[in-house]
């Protein structure tokens, strides 16, 4: 079994990753597959706060059959509620900054920010 | 009165903004007034709930009849709704400048993202909720980036993802947070987490505040993460700036109050001190000061008019950030007031600034040398808004600076002089800066423009100039509502009973 | 010199990077005096507000803490609650057999409101910036694609309905559904030369749609006096006929996610001549 320390530590790391990545790369298409891991990463951290060990999808079907107070056999479903929602807004966040990326290329003639200069 | 209907404040706009898309159809000026007459309306409408909870204390709006801590909750306090006033305000005054200008062919769309923006910003200033209030930093930040990027210049892509990118780190920083309060205690509710925040191990509470930093320091355009702040600026069109300095940062500062001090702090003698391991309020006392010194220093190099209000908006930010990390009620009512000056004063601004681009045909300041002479009444506008940032005696940023100068004093700790000089002598700078400008536009020489201006740019600039006159010559119009404000961050049992209900003490 | 600039940038990038890594073990893993910390393999729900959204007891709990105050957050377990049978139990306070949707769509409906807000003006910010990106012309599909895509059509629309409209009972919803919708239509936009998407339209629905969620919401507001509120009877749990207004929002959000998303597909295809 592994421990959840893992998980923590794996997201964490990921989103260290995608930091550096945004901090050090110049081609924009990276810099947004980088802002991508770290969005990886918050949605692996949060479903990780929310794993009971031995708990099951919180769905009530016929299999589970009943559930109450003293046979809590379901995994927190909060952080599953807000993975939800992180993940329609990192689509939109990512989809927007192609777009802007798109434009960005019809206007400089090039992907490298550091070669975006001048005012145009 | 029914507080639940204080929701209709953030579901109307979100309403009209889903209609947009049919008034678009029919023309694009009807989409400009649709906006304005939604602006006009939650403008009426928080002055109306405003009037009712300074007078009967803070309440609180239940959505979906779930109570807090359970269920998402609205707190509607004096300085929630004061801030929404203002919010709204810059929106109605922008976007009937907007109706002004000639109509191009997004115009439909960009009256409905700056419907949202506006929008999302007054449902920060009022939500109850940690993930709520991310879900709305979230609508709000890609909107300011389409906002930005509507130019449609190289220049303002560049910004928009500039802005994009800083968003995108804070909101990740942000959710971590998030991530690490529900882990720990369980809620999402501000007021159970401030009830129970102190029972944190402090190493991982300061971790948890660094993280909420990364979140809303980026709209606050505060030290680390206003990177952003002059290409975005440059980028847009001025008018839009107005929207950014007026709106986002307001709703940035406010989420900086609200959570770091009422969520994070506790009461130690006169002041708030910020929970954790590390010393947060010395902490953003030096984050005030480096934003101030970098922004002011800035502004004095700079020739393109967009880029000195821009350095010169976060550096306003800086000095907020310094009376909050101060503490004391003084200081915090001198931060909320500040706040309200730079909302109206940048507004002014950029707002004047816009219409001397339009007619210079540049936003060089070499290039609008003379234009005083030209225009003497867009000048005189212009110099009254800036003499109300630096705070010139009897203008309205004089007053907020002195409450902040005041709460500081009364520190008294050798550490606080020193920044507060620090402050002080970037002060300066500013006032050197915005008269060569003044100077500059009143300098003997001869000048050709183009471009008609509409009457409602004018309109909406003189409303924003009777505002900052009146405020600098009746300061204590608001002392009542200041004073409820800062008493609103600073009792946070009141918070905690006001949402929970009396019960929690027992 | 590039190369140096290069690589102190790396420098300091790395520093701040592994900065932040070692103040996050220390956070997690070294807890140096008394306090709550992260737990680790320890979660317990009873330690969460979730627990009330598990066992639909969120108003036996708010009763709860009206009434023992402090008490409450130390156990919150002690709130009464009953046991909830798979299409047995009937009129809880909400009826969605899938706990995921009753939190997105019914406790924590307003920041779904929001969420559907950010997909809209991200759409809209996309169809307002893509304009002036020409369309690429793509070569001719063959005959077996062309066949496949308009056979398959149907069949993947259906499943995106069937997906939010079950919403409330197995895993998927709204989102899910319309993104379904969206893939058939961009199926259709790769595997047809001639096909055009009617965009007008498509933004017709999505506006109204997107109003309809709010009326639901504005509804409750004056008929239930709070926003959002449910007004539907939430019927027995695990039928399709229950949870109330739960099952409605989904669809209404299964058709704008829908409409919304395939909104963007085509205009990203097509490159927005039409306006």
């Amino acid at each position: 079994m592994i421990s959840s320390i893992f998980f923590y530590s794996t997201a964490f790391v990921l989103f260290l990753i995608g930091l550096f990545g945004v901090l050090t790369r110049k081609n924009i298409i990276k810099i947004l597959v980088s802002l991508s891991i770290t969005e990886t990463a918050v949605n692996l951290f949060l479903v990780t706060v929310g794993y009971i060990k031995n708990g099951k999808a919180p769905i009530l079907t016929n299999t589970i059959g009943s559930i109450g107070m003293n046979n809590l056999k379901f995994v927190d479903p909060l952080p599953q509620a807000l993975v939800l929602t992180a993940i329609v807004i990192g689509l939109g966040t990512t989809a927007l900054s192609l777009v802007i990326a798109i434009k960005l290329y019809k206007n400089y003639g090039t992907l490298n920010i550091t070669k975006m200069g001048g005012k145009r | 009165m029914n507080m639940n209907y204080a929701l209709l404040l953030i579901a109307v706009p979100l309403a009209v903004a889903f209609l947009q898309p049919l008034f678009g159809m029919i023309g694009k000026k009807i989409t400009k007034w649709v906006t304005f007459l939604t602006f006009a309306f939650n403008f009426a409408y928080a002055i109306s709930l405003l009037n009712f909870v300074t007078a009967n204390g803070p309440q609180i709006a239940v959505i979906g009849n779930w109570r807090p801590p359970f269920g998402i909750n609205l707190y509607l306090s004096t300085l929630s709704l004061f801030l929404a006033t203002i919010i709204y305000f810059v929106g109605m005054i922008v976007s009937f400048y907007f109706i002004g200008i000639k109509d191009k062919k997004i115009d439909d769309k960009l009256s409905l993202v700056m419907l949202l923006v506006v929008g999302a910003a007054g449902a920060i200033v009022m939500t109850g909720d940690l993930f709520n209030m991310f879900v709305f930093i979230e609508i709000l930040s890609i909107g300011t980036a389409i906002l930005i990027a509507s130019r449609d210049k190289g220049m303002s892509y560049k910004g928009a993802l500039k802005y994009m990118i800083f968003g995108s780190i804070g909101s990740a920083m942000l959710l971590f947070a998030i991530g690490f309060t529900y882990g720990t205690l369980g809620t999402l509710n501000l007021a159970e987490i401030a009830l129970r925040f102190h029972e944190i191990n402090p190493t991982l509470a300061s971790f948890i505040v660094l993280l909420f930093t990364g979140g809303v320091f980026v709209e606050a355009e505060l030290f680390p993460f206003n990177m952003w702040v002059p290409d975005s600026y440059e980028g847009a069109s001025p008018h839009i700036n107005a929207i950014l300095s007026g709106v986002v940062s307001t709703a940035g500062i406010y989420a900086i109050m609200r959570v770091f001090m009422t969520v994070f702090g506790i009461n130690i003698g006169d002041k708030i001190l910020i929970y954790g391991k590390l010393n947060f309020n010395a902490i953003l006392i030096a984050i005030g000061v480096i934003t101030t010194i970098i922004g002011e220093l800035s502004a004095l190099t700079q020739k393109d008019i967009k880029k000195i209000l821009a350095f010169s908006s976060m550096a306003q930010m800086g000095v907020i950030a310094f009376a909050i990390g101060i503490g004391n009620q003084t200081a915090l009512t001198g931060g909320i007031f500040h706040l309200f000056n730079h909302a109206i004063s940048k507004a002014l601004l950029f707002l004047v600034a816009a219409m001397i681009i339009r007619n210079v045909g540049s936003s060089n300041i070499d290039d609008m040398e003379g234009f005083g002479r030209h225009n003497k009444f867009l000048a005189i506008i212009f110099a009254i808004g800036a003499f109300g940032i630096i705070g010139i005696p009897f203008f309205n940023g004089f007053w907020s600076k002195m409450y902040i100068i005041d709460g500081a004093v009364m520190r008294s700790t050798p550490w606080t002089y020193f920044a507060l000089s620090f402050i002080l002598g970037a002060a300066l700078v500013e006032v050197f800066y915005y008269f060569r400008i003044i100077y500059k536009m009143f300098n003997d020489k001869k000048i050709t423009t183009k471009n008609r201006i509409h009457p409602f740019a004018y309109i909406s600039v003189i409303l924003l100039a009777i505002v900052v006159l009146t405020v600098g010559i009746y300061p204590s119009l608001f002392s009542n509502i200041l004073n409820s404000a800062s008493a609103g961050i600073f009792d946070r049992v009141h918070y905690i009973t006001t949402v929970l209900g009396m019960g929690v003490l027992r | 010199m590039k190369k140096t600039e290069f690589l102190t940038g790396s420098f300091i990038a790395l520093t701040l990077v592994v900065l932040l890594g070692v103040f996050f073990f220390q956070a997690l893993f070294q807890p140096s005096y008394e306090g709550k910390v992260m737990p680790i393999d320890n979660v317990n729900l009873k330690d969460r507000v979730s627990l009330h959204y598990v066992l639909k007891n969120v108003n036996d709990a708010s009763k709860y803490l009206a009434t023992n105050g402090m008490r409450y957050f130390n156990n919150r377990s002690s709130v009464p609650s009953k046991t909830i049978t798979f299409g047995k139990t009937k009129n809880l306070e909400e009826g969605s057999a899938n706990e995921v949707t009753s939190i997105v769509v019914n406790y924590r409906g307003f920041d779904t409101l929001g969420e559907v807000t950010v997909l809209f003006i991200s759409i809209i910010g996309l169809t307002m910036l893509i304009g002036g990106v020409k369309e690429k012309k793509l070569r001719m599909p063959s005959v077996i694609v062309r066949t496949g895509s308009k056979f398959l059509f149907p069949f993947i629309l259906l499943f995106g309905v069937y997906i939010f409209i079950h919403g409330h009972l197995t895993p998927g919803g709204g989102f899910p559904g319309g993104a379904v919708i969206a893939s058939g239509f961009l199926l259709l936009l790769l595997g047809l030369e001639n096909f055009k998407f009617n965009t007008t339209v498509s933004k017709v629905i999505e506006s109204l749609a997107g109003v309809t969620f709010v009326g639901i919401g504005l509804v409750g507001l004056f008929m239930k006096n709070s926003f959002l509120a449910n007004f539907i009877p939430t019927g027995t749990i695990g039928f399709l006929y229950s949870a109330g207004m739960v099952a409605l929002i989904y669809i209404v959000v299964g058709i704008k996610v829908g409409a919304e998303l395939s909104t963007g597909v085509a205009e990203l295809k097509e490159g927005n001549k039409n306006d």
